[in-house]
């Protein structure tokens, strides 16, 4: 390549490169004169697990059970015979962490049926959680009666926002009532005398043009009512009667709550039923993103397989659901990422110096790694893993291991170099002599990476990572930084300079 | 100096095998010990891991965005003797806010409890105080955790670390041999077995996030062992380096630079995030920094001095199958060579050349004869020569006398043979 062209490339590659870190890592400002629009980094993007984004947790209360607050706040504002009736109506539980009512929990035997079912309907909760596939969670049962449940802060990213989701999916998984359908308020012939598996066949999450929607499938039992319903809407339709009272809709429940309606727009002609929104009473529509739709499938295949359970928890408000600060402090991931830019510019120092010219290959080879591994977090995973400690430690895993890499091609064209080669001839034995070693590195390491998706929730996340990481190392170390290296060589004025070689005079010569 | 420290750890492989045998049984030895007393656990769970109790302070959110530093003192004040894990703090959208400490679950808060409860009564009242007006209560619960994702996660992560394993022992088999396939594989086993061992016996606190720390610590040890493995490969290619003993190949083949700079590069980073960082992640970079030192240890030290008698046995298994196997080859060589002589030599000189050849065998003077006998002898000798060699010998016999005759009597005497 020719010095001209080679210059011409440097300058563009270094523009690139800067524009790229720019984008990647340049802290948040907001536009001057313009107060709405603010500039966000793509690291501002990530999906934070717990450790580095806190959460939110939330108490849930079964009916006839309140909190030591609550308690205490009714207490202190009734006066007289209110309070002596309301004080007579609870009895302290665990010292007072707890009140019970005394209608509810009148003797030791509803009691104990009572903990018996509660710890029945725990698990499955938990099981709901587990569906649900987060990166950390975490579900206590509190002073024997009530449940605290934690998840991480990245449940919040939809468009609604904050709290009012993280209640939603709370609501949902703690609905454990019977699951019925029910037409115009009355339960569906089909379900008097079977089970709700024997109506309907699958609940999943599908999508149509990108937008999500749940997915009901019936069995042929199902399929019967579906062709009653649609004949009692075509009749109703075709009758001038305009008092006539036929249900407009399937409707599910699970206990007292209606979860899902389906109208006969949502019947296809398969007869399965889309639903892109959730009809709730007396609350409108609410057009359902992918997380809310994933939860109310779940929370419709545990009610369908395994039934109700007498224990009805409180309404959650999203007044009740706490927000809490990373568990590692509320500065953690400024002081990370801190901590990684300092890491990053000794990287590059310490390539400058041991390597000369060929050193500053590295540094672009590292800010490479670095622009891309950063922006796959944010943008290819969007919604798939929330970044965790593990994720930043396996970045700076692969990061370092870009480096050793690109430091042990070095040896090796300075080991062909001592043998009496030119540089060019050096720099071709070098590559080819380490291509075999870093191919097998970054094969096992995506092997690897490639098998421990199989793990779950924290793991599977880890495992993404790693993958990307590995990939993104790969094509630096095998391609760019080749392609980065042959472009600075041709530029380059004194190529023994370049690499720091230094050839011996030759004795004879003298 | 490095290389004479090399030289002498490449034959400790006893040592080395023993050190990590007594550092594994140790933490085995001490993990079954707190595992059967019901108090502990194998592990030293992080308490966010585990059961606890809670104090929680519910205020008023005025109180709370305003004084919520003065807050935090007097509750740690008032707690005395009593240390908490760590604390939460809770926001909620509503009325009030509360903060939350976390102590373990065999903490008594029944005194913290009564000392904050009654402290925070008369402060709320006390005129131009602090906490005037505010409406503070105190709670106290024991929570039992039924779920988290440690739990739930293990057998999961125990499948997918097995099929890791097996990928990357069939890979590296197929690329170099199945003896340096098992040395990886053991290499990453052991690169997470030691740090796990590592932090039971240290008892660090462990978390989700210290897992993440030991997956990464077995992965740098296969990339540590694939490093010197694809050197040593490359060192086969020279020959200056084969002519040199086994243990000398094995030390020049140690990627010893690129192992330290990975290490100290390493280090360098996890320091970074260590000593910026709270005192949670300083456990979780100390469990990284450990997993990156037995990375090193293991690729410097272990697997060079296990390499060393795969390596001699290898070489050993070579040079047996190089060696010359014998008269067979060397006969069906000849007799290739013959017939090969035999079809290039024209037809029609043949019978012309056949009778002077039986007139010169009946008439054969004693010197033709003892040729045939020395080249009988020849072909004896080559059989402990290569069989290139005895071929060349044949063949030269077959140009000093005719064809035919040659080769019948050296089949015939070989048959004798």
């Amino acid at each position: 390549m020719g010095k001209r062209k080679s210059v011409v490339l440097m300058t563009l590659l270094t523009i690139v490169i800067i524009v790229l870190t720019a984008i990647t890592v340049l802290p948040g400002f907001s536009f001057p004169g313009n107060s709405v629009t603010k500039w966000n980094p793509a690291i501002k993007q990530y999906d934070l697990g717990a450790d580095l984004g806190g959460g939110y947790y939330v108490y849930c209360y079964p009916q006839g059970v309140i909190s030591e607050t609550e308690y205490k706040d009714n207490v202190s504002v009734l006066q007289g015979k209110a309070l002596e009736d309301y004080k007579a109506s609870y009895k302290a539980h665990n010292g007072g962490n707890l009140y019970l009512d005394v209608d509810v929990f009148e003797d030791a035997d509803a009691i104990k049926s009572f903990k018996d079912e509660f710890e029945l309907a725990t698990q499955e909760i938990i099981n709901r959680f587990k569906a649900k596939d987060y990166s950390d969670y975490r579900i206590s049962v509190v002073d024997d009666f009530a449940l605290k449940i934690d998840v991480p802060v990245s449940e919040t990213a939809t468009k609604d926002g904050n709290v009012v989701v993280v209640g939603q999916t709370v609501s949902m998984f703690t609905l454990l009532g019977d699951f019925t359908i029910k037409k115009g308020g009355v339960t569906v012939d089909e379900l008097k005398d079977n089970d709700p598996s024997e109506v309907i066949k699958s609940v999943s999450v599908d999508t149509e043009y990108g937008v999500p929607y749940i997915k009901v499938k019936f069995t042929a039992l199902g399929e019967e009512m579906l062709e009653t319903f649609k004949e009692e809407q075509e009749a109703s339709a075709e009758s001038e009667d305009s008092s006539s009272t036929a249900a407009t809709s399937l409707d599910f429940f699970i206990g007292d709550q209606q979860v899902l309606a389906i109208s006969l727009d949502n019947i296809d002609e398969h007869n399965n039923a889309k639903c892109f929104v959730a009809d709730a009473v007396n609350s409108g529509t609410v057009e359902m993103d992918t997380r809310c739709v994933e939860t109310r499938v779940i929370m419709l295949q545990s009610a369908i397989e395994k039934g109700g359970f007498d224990i009805e928890f409180n309404t959650i408000f999203t007044s009740d659901i706490r927000t809490y600060a990373p568990v590692y402090g509320d500065n953690t991931l400024t002081f990370l990422f801190i901590a990684l830019g300092a890491a990053v510019l000794v990287l590059i120092v310490f390539a400058i110096v041991k390597m000369g010219r060929f050193g500053w290959v590295n540094a672009y080879v590292t800010l490479s790694y670095v622009i891309i591994v950063a922006l796959c977090y944010a943008f290819i995973s969007s919604g798939v893993f929330e970044l965790t400690l593990g994720s930043v430690l396996v970045f700076a895993a692969g990061l370092v291991l870009v480096n050793v890499l690109q430091m042990h091609t070095y040896y090796a064209i300075k080991k062909e170099f001592d043998l009496g080669k030119t540089v060019e001839s050096s720099v071709k034995g070098g590559y080819k002599k380490t291509l075999g070693g870093v191919v097998d590195i970054y094969a096992v390491l995506l092997l690897c990476g490639v098998s421990l998706l199989i793990g779950v929730a924290g793991m599977n996340t880890l495992a993404s990572q790693i993958v990307i990481a590995t990939v993104t190392g790969a094509f630096c170390n095998l391609l760019w930084g080749r392609a980065i290296n042959y472009t600075f060589l041709s530029a380059s004025q004194n190529k023994y300079k370049y690499f720091r070689f230094v050839r011996e005079d030759d004795d004879d010569e003298e | 100096m490095k290389s004479k420290i090399l030289t002498k750890t490449v034959k400790q492989k006893t040592l080395f095998s023993v050190i990590i045998a007594v550092i594994l049984a140790a933490a085995i030895g001490i993990g079954i010990w707190f595992g059967v007393s019901a108090k502990y656990s194998i592990f030293n769970t992080s308490v966010t891991m585990e059961s606890q109790k809670t104090l929680t302070i519910t205020v008023d959110q005025f109180g709370y965005n305003n004084n919520l530093e003065e807050l935090e003192t007097e509750c740690e004040k008032l707690f005395g003797n009593l240390n908490y894990a760590y604390e939460m703090k809770g926001q909620m959208t509503g009325d009030e806010s509360e903060l939350v400490y976390v102590f373990e679950s065999n903490a008594d808060l029944t005194n913290a409890k009564a000392a904050v409860e009654a402290y925070f009564k008369a402060a709320t009242v006390q005129k131009d105080g602090v906490f005037e007006g505010m409406y503070i209560t105190v709670s106290t619960n024991s929570e039992v955790i039924k779920a988290n994702i440690a739990q739930d996660y293990l057998l999961r992560a125990a499948i997918a670390g097995a099929v890791m394993l097996v990928l990357a022992f069939v890979y590296v088999s197929l690329r170099y041999r199945v003896s340096v396939g098992a040395l990886t594989v053991i290499s990453g086993i052991l690169g997470g077995a030691l740090t796990t061992a590592i932090v039971i016996l240290a008892r660090i606190p462990v978390s989700v996030s210290v897992s993440y720390a030991i997956v990464v610590a077995a992965l740098l040890a296969m990339v540590a062992t694939l490093l010197t493995m694809s050197k040593a490969r490359l060192n086969q290619a020279s020959e200056s380096e084969m002519e040199k003993s086994a243990e000398d190949q094995v030390v020049s083949a140690i990627a010893g630079k690129e192992i330290c700079a990975m290490t100290v590069l390493g280090g360098v980073a996890i320091i970074f995030m260590g000593a910026l960082a709270t005192t949670a992640v300083r456990w979780f970079a100390i469990v990284a920094l450990i997993g990156l030192l037995v990375s090193a240890f293991i690729g410097l030290f272990c697997v060079p001095a296990w390499y060393l008698p795969m390596k001699k046995a290898a070489d050993k298994k070579a040079a047996s199958k190089s060696e010359y196997q014998g008269a067979k080859k060397t006969s069906k060589k000849v007799k290739k060579a013959f017939v090969a002589a035999k079809k290039a030599a024209p037809v029609e000189e043949a019978p012309v050349e056949a009778a002077p050849a039986e007139e010169t065998v009946e008439e054969t003077p004693v010197e033709e004869a003892e040729e045939v006998n020395e080249e009988v002898e020849a072909t004896e000798e080559v059989e402990e020569a290569p069989a290139e060699e005895a071929a060349e010998e044949v063949a030269e016999a077959v140009e000093e006398a005719p064809v035919e005759e040659v080769a019948e009597e050296a089949v015939e005497e070989n048959k004798e043979d």
